[in-house]
C-alpha cells in the first residue's frame, strides 16, 4: 500500500472520528413526520396557556436569548401587530399544551436543528408577513430549496444582521461563496466594502423576474444606477440594448470594467466584417488596435451614440 | 381524547400519502379556549427610551495612489476623522425613531433617519456619498466649458473617479389594510471617465468630465385582505446631463453628449392565497423618452430625435404545496420593448459599400416570452429533489437572428446523510437555437457569413455543482463547493466557439471556545475560452485562446483576551490574471494582486465605553501590457500607463460610547 493511500486512509479515519451527534431536544426521538403530526394536532386543539408569556418565562427567563426578544420588533408590547400583543410566545411557538409539565411535549422550534420541515417553519412567519416584500416568496428558488426564514433572519435580537446594510452581504455570502470571492476580482461592484449590497439588485424573498432581480429585466436593474446608459440613443448598440450581461459580469471579472473579456477579443467575437475588425492583433500595446483602449480608442460611445454621424459609436 | 383522535386522523392521512402541509400561521390558530385580555405579562420587559452607540475615529493614512481610497476610505494621505453610530428610540406607546451614521467624514459615507408608529406611518430621510477611485492619468488635453484643449507643452494629471452624492426621503401612511407610499431620491454624480475620439492628427484618449443628476420618484398604494394583496405603483426616473457636446478648438461637436432621458413605469401587482396555493400577477407599462437636440450638421434632417421606447411586462406565477412534501411552481412571463423612435437617414463620415455615406438609425425591438416549471419533492427530512424546466423565446428585429429559443433544465439532489453533514449535487443543461442566422441583414452588411455572434449563436451549456457542508464538531464547520460549466457554440466557425469555467470554494470556520473564532477560506477559478477570426473575409485564419485565472485566499481570527480586551486579525489575498494567445503569440502581462491585512484590538474602558486601535495595510499591484505611455504609439495619444503599484497604511483609533 502506497504512502499516499495510507495517509488518505488515516485522514478519512480522523475525519469520520469527528462525526458526532449534534445537540438534542427532548423530542428528538420523534421522527420529522411524527413531530409534524403532533404539532399539527396540538395546533388544532388550541390549548394555549391562560397566562401567555408569563407561563413560558417561568422557565425560560434565564435564557438571555429568549429575553432578547423584547429588544426586537417581535417583542414589542406597544405594537398591536406584534406577536406579543396577541398570543405572545405561543403565536410563533404554538400552543403550550402540556409542554410546561416537564418540557417533554414538543413545541414549534426553528433553525437548522429543528426537525420541522422548512415549509412548516416558514408558515409561522408567513402567517403575518404577507406583504409586498414577501409576495413572491412562494415561487422563489430559496423556498423551493427549503431555505427557512431563520436561515437568514434572527428574531430574538435587537438588530437582525440581515437588516443591517453592513452585514447583509456577509449573511448572503454564507451560502453564496462564489459571489463573495468574486467581490475581490480585478473589477467588481463595491460590495466588499459594503458600499453596495446584494439586495440592491436582488430580492432574497423572490421575484417574478429572472435571477430574483428587483427590476423587470437585467437592463432595468443596471439603469437604476447607470441612468446615463439608459437612452434610448439615436444609434443603439444591439447587445447593450439586449442585455448588459452580454458583455459585463456584474459580480466581478478578472478584466477591467467588469468585462467578460477585454477588447479587442470581446469585440472580435461579434465583429469579423471587413478586415478592420477581424484583423490579427497579435500583441497589445503596439498599435491603436491593441494599445490604450483598443477598439474603444475610436468606438468610445459603445453604449450608444446621439451624434447624427455616430452609427459606429465613434463620436 | 381529541388529541388522540387527531393523531389517528393524521396517521391515516399520512398512510394514504395525503398529509396536508402544516400551516402554523397565527390566523389559523384555534383561539376558542384562550382569552388574551387576561394576559398580564408580568415577566415581560418593555425597554423604552434611547439606546445605541456612537463612535468617533481619527487616524492617519499613508499612500498617495487614489485607488487606495476604495479600501481605506480616503484617497489622500494624512490625518482623517470619521463619525459613526446608531441611536434608537422607543416611547412605549408604539412610536419609534432611529438615526444611523456610517463613516461621516470619509470618501464614502451614509446617514439614515427613520421615525414612525406601526400601523400609522413611517418616514425616512437618507444621505449617501459613494466614491469610486480608479487611477490618475496623464494627458496633454484638458477640458474647459465643453472644449477639449490640446497642448504640446503642458501635461495634466486627471483623476479618473466617480462620486455619487444622494439625498432621499420617503413617507408611508397606513390605515387599516391600506397603505400609501411616496419616495424621492436625488443623485448628483461627478468625476472623470476615460473616453476617446478621432481627432485630426490621430486618436485621442482623454478624461471626459462627468456632471449629471438623476431624480427617482416612487409613489403607490397597496391594499390587502386575509387572502390577497395588491399594489399599484409609479416609478419615474429623470436623468439630466450638465456636460454638453465636446468640441476641439478646430472642430465643433466631435463627441456627442450623453442625452437627457426620462423613464416612467406604472405597475400593478396582485397576490391571492387559496389554502396552500398562491397566485401572483404582475403587470407593468413603461415609457423611455429621449428628445435631446441633435448636433446640427450637413446630412442631419432632424433638429431633435423623437426617441421613445414603450415597455410592457406581464408575469403570472402559481405556487402550490400539493402535499406536505411536494411543491410545484409555474410561471408565464412576457416582456416587450417597442422602440417607437423616428427613423431618418443621416450622413456618416465613414463610407461603406452598401450604405454609401448615408445610414438610417435602427430602432431595436425585443420581445421575450418564457414559461417555467419548478418542482421540489422532500422524500424525507434528509433527502430533497428539486428541479426546473424553462423555455425562453426572444424575438427581435434588425439583427442577424430574429428569433432565439432557449431551453434550460436543472435538477438538484440535497442529502443530509448525517445530522452534521449536508451534500448537494446539481446538474444543468441548456440549449439555445433559433431562426436562420442571416449575416447579411441590414445592420451587418459586410459581416462574414461564417460569424455567429455569441449572444445569438446556437449554444449547448452543460454544468454540474457539488456542495459539501460538514459540522463534525459543534465548533467546527467545513464547506466546499465545486462548480463546472461548459459552453459549446457548436455551429460557430468564427467568433467565440467554446468556453469552460470551473472553480472551487472552500471555507473552514472554528469556534473552539467562546473566546476564539478562527476562519480560513480558499477559492480558485479557471475560465478558458476559444475563438477564431478571419482577417481576409473567408474562413478562419487565426485562433485565439483566453485563459482567465482567479485566486482568493483568506484567514483570520478574533480572540477575547480578557473581559476587557479583544484582539483579532484578518488577511485576504486576491489575484486575477488573464492570458491571451493569438495563434502562438502571447499577449504578455495582464494581472493584478492585492494583500489586505487588518490587525485590531478593542479595549473596554467600562461597560459603556471602549477604544479600538486598528492597523490596516493594503498592497495592490496591477499591470496591463496594452497600457502604454502617452505618445508611444504613433497616431494614438493615451492617458498614460494606467496601472497601480502601491503600499498603503491606515492607523485608526476609535472611541465608542454605548448609551446605558
Amino acid at each position: 500500500m502506497s504512502r499516499i493511500v495510507k495517509v488518505a486512509m488515516l485522514g478519512a479515519g480522523v475525519f469520520l472520528s469527528l462525526i458526532t451527534p449534534v445537540k438534542a431536544t427532548p423530542w428528538d426521538n420523534l421522527s420529522s413526520e411524527q413531530l409534524e403530526q403532533q404539532l399539527q394536532a396540538k395546533f388544532a386543539e388550541g390549548n394555549y396557556s391562560p397566562k401567555g408569556a408569563d407561563s413560558c418565562l417561568m422557565c425560560h427567563k434565564k435564557d438571555p436569548k429568549v429575553m432578547a426578544l423584547f429588544d426586537s420588533t417581535h417583542g414589542r408590547l406597544d405594537n398591536s401587530k406584534s406577536p406579543m400583543a396577541g398570543l405572545q410566545c405561543e403565536a410563533c411557538h404554538g400552543p403550550l399544551g402540556n409542554h410546561n409539565r416537564g418540557g417533554k411535549e414538543p413545541m414549534i422550534d426553528f433553525g437548522p436543528d429543528s426537525k420541522l420541515s422548512a415549509a412548516s417553519q416558514n408558515s409561522v412567519c408567513l402567517g403575518c408577513h404577507q406583504q409586498a416584500k414577501t409576495q413572491e416568496w412562494h415561487s422563489s428558488v430559496h423556498n423551493l430549496e427549503g431555505i427557512t426564514c431563520v436561515s437568514c433572519h434572527q428574531i430574538h435580537t435587537a438588530n437582525d444582521p440581515v437588516l443591517d446594510h453592513k452585514q447583509v452581504n456577509e449573511v448572503c455570502s454564507k451560502c453564496h461563496r462564489q459571489e463573495k470571492a468574486d467581490m475581490h476580482k480585478r473589477s467588481s461592484h463595491p460590495l466588499q466594502w459594503n458600499e453596495m449590497t446584494c439586495i440592491d439588485c436582488h430580492n432574497p424573498h423572490g421575484s417574478a423576474n429572472d435571477k430574483a432581480l428587483k427590476r423587470a429585466t437585467v437592463n432595468d436593474t443596471c439603469y437604476s444606477c447607470h441612468a446615463d446608459k439608459r437612452g434610448p440613443f439615436l444609434w443603439e448598440h444591439a447587445p447593450v440594448t439586449e442585455d448588459c450581461t452580454s458583455c459585463h459580469n456584474p459580480h466581478g471579472s478578472v478584466n477591467d470594467n467588469l468585462l467578460k473579456q477585454k477588447a479587442p477579443q470581446l469585440c472580435q467575437q461579434c465583429h469579423v466584417d471587413d478586415g478592420h475588425a477581424s484583423r490579427v492583433v497579435s500583441q497589445p500595446g503596439v498599435d491603436a488596435f491593441g494599445g490604450g483602449r483598443s477598439c474603444l480608442n475610436c468606438h468610445s460611445q459603445i453604449h450608444g451614440s446621439n451624434h447624427p454621424a455616430g452609427s459606429n459609436f465613434s463620436r | 381524547m381529541p388529541m388522540k383522535l387527531n393523531l389517528i386522523t393524521l396517521g391515516l392521512m399520512a398512510a394514504a400519502g395525503q398529509v396536508a402541509a402544516a400551516d402554523f400561521g397565527v390566523m389559523h390558530a384555534n383561539t376558542s379556549k384562550v382569552n388574551t385580555t387576561d394576559y398580564q405579562c408580568q415577566r415581560c420587559v418593555n425597554p423604552t427610551g434611547l439606546r445605541g452607540e456612537v463612535s468617533v475615529s481619527t487616524g492617519w493614512k499613508s499612500g498617495d495612489d487614489i485607488h487606495s481610497g476604495n479600501a481605506l476610505g480616503k484617497e489622500d494621505s494624512g490625518w482623517l476623522g470619521a463619525v459613526s453610530g446608531e441611536l434608537h428610540y422607543r416611547d412605549g406607546h408604539g412610536y419609534q425613531a432611529s438615526a444611523e451614521a456610517e463613516n461621516l467624514g470619509l470618501d464614502s459615507s451614509r446617514a439614515h433617519l427613520q421615525a414612525g408608529k406601526t400601523g400609522v406611518f413611517k418616514a425616512t430621510a437618507d444621505y449617501r456619498l459613494l466614491r469610486h477611485s480608479q487611477v490618475t492619468g496623464k494627458s496633454p488635453v484638458w477640458y474647459s466649458d465643453n472644449l477639449l484643449q490640446p497642448s504640446t507643452t503642458d501635461t495634466r494629471y486627471p483623476k479618473l473617479f466617480t462620486e455619487r452624492e444622494q439625498i432621499g426621503a420617503g413617507l408611508t401612511l397606513y390605515y387599516q389594510d391600506y397603505s400609501a407610499f411616496v419616495a424621492f431620491n436625488h443623485e448628483a454624480k461627478t468625476g472623470n471617465k476615460a473616453a476617446s475620439l478621432i481627432a485630426a492628427n490621430g486618436v485621442l484618449n482623454f478624461a471626459a468630465p462627468i456632471d449629471n443628476k438623476t431624480d427617482h420618484f416612487t409613489a403607490g398604494l397597496s391594499a390587502n385582505g386575509d387572502n390577497w394583496f395588491s399594489r399599484l405603483q409609479y416609478n419615474g426616473s429623470f436623468f439630466r446631463n450638465d456636460i454638453g457636446n465636446l468640441s476641439l478648438p478646430y472642430l465643433d461637436d466631435v463627441y456627442a453628449a450623453t442625452p437627457d432621458n426620462d423613464a416612467h413605469q406604472v405597475s400593478l401587482d396582485g397576490q391571492y392565497l387559496l389554502d396552500r396555493t398562491v397566485v401572483n400577477g404582475h403587470l407593468a407599462a413603461g415609457r423611455l423618452i429621449q428628445d435631446a437636440d441633435l448636433i446640427q450638421m450637413d446630412g442631419n434632417p432632424l433638429v431633435n430625435w423623437n426617441g421613445e421606447v414603450d415597455t410592457r411586462d406581464a408575469r403570472l406565477s402559481v405556487s402550490s404545496l400539493l402535499t406536505a412534501k411536494w411543491r410545484v411552481n409555474g410561471q408565464l412571463s412576457y416582456s416587450d420593448r417597442d422602440n417607437q423612435g423616428s427613423v431618418a437617414e443621416f450622413a456618416q463620415l465613414e463610407w461603406d459599400n452598401v450604405n454609401g455615406a448615408f445610414k438610417a438609425n435602427v430602432p431595436l425591438d425585443i420581445t421575450r416570452k418564457s414559461v417555467k416549471l419548478q418542482s421540489s419533492y422532500r422524500f424525507s427530512r434528509d433527502v430533497r429533489l428539486s428541479g426546473q424546466y424553462q423555455h425562453k423565446q426572444t424575438e427581435r428585429n434588425y439583427l442577424e437572428r430574429e428569433d432565439n429559443r432557449e431551453d434550460n433544465l436543472w435538477a438538484r439532489l440535497s442529502l443530509k446523510p448525517l445530522d452534521n453533514l449536508q451534500l448537494g449535487v446539481k446538474a444543468l443543461y441548456e440549449s439555445r437555437d433559433g431562426s436562420r442566422y442571416d449575416a447579411s441583414r441590414i445592420t451587418a452588411p459586410d459581416e462574414n457569413p461564417l460569424l455567429r455572434k455569441y449572444y445569438l449563436a446556437d449554444r449547448n451549456r452543460y454544468g454540474a455543482e457539488l456542495s459539501f457542508t460538514h459540522t463534525p464538531l459543534s465548533w467546527l464547520t467545513l464547506d466546499i463547493n465545486l462548480r463546472y460549466a461548459k459552453d459549446d457554440y457548436q455551429h460557430t466557425e468564427l467568433g467565440l466557439s467554446a468556453s469552460e469555467d470551473y472553480r472551487y470554494d472552500a471555507n473552514l470556520s472554528l469556534d473552539p471556545t467562546a473566546d476564539w473564532h478562527v476562519y480560513a477560506l480558499a477559492s480558485q477559478q479557471w475560465i478558458n475560452s476559444d475563438m477564431a477570426g478571419s482577417s481576409n473575409f473567408a474562413t478562419a485564419d487565426w485562433q485565439g485562446r483566453i485563459e482567465d485565472r482567479f485566486i482568493n485566499l483568506g484567514a483570520g481570527f478574533s480572540y477575547r483576551w480578557s473581559s476587557q480586551l479583544t484582539v483579532g486579525a484578518d488577511y485576504l489575498f486576491a489575484n486575477s490574471e488573464s492570458n491571451t494567445a493569438i495563434d502562438s503569440s502571447d499577449y504578455g502581462d495582464y494581472y493584478d494582486f492585492s494583500h489586505s491585512l487588518e490587525l485590531y484590538g478593542r479595549y473596554a474602558l467600562s461597560e459603556q465605553m471602549w477604544l479600538k486601535l486598528s492597523y490596516r495595510y493594503e498592497r495592490y499591484y496591477d499591470t496591463d501590457d496594452a497600457q502604454v505611455a502617452v505618445d508611444v504609439i504613433t497616431g494614438l495619444t493615451t492617458l498614460g500607463k494606467l496601472d497601480h503599484n502601491y503600499n498603503a497604511h491606515l492607523l485608526m483609533l476609535s472611541f465608542s460610547y454605548k448609551l446605558p
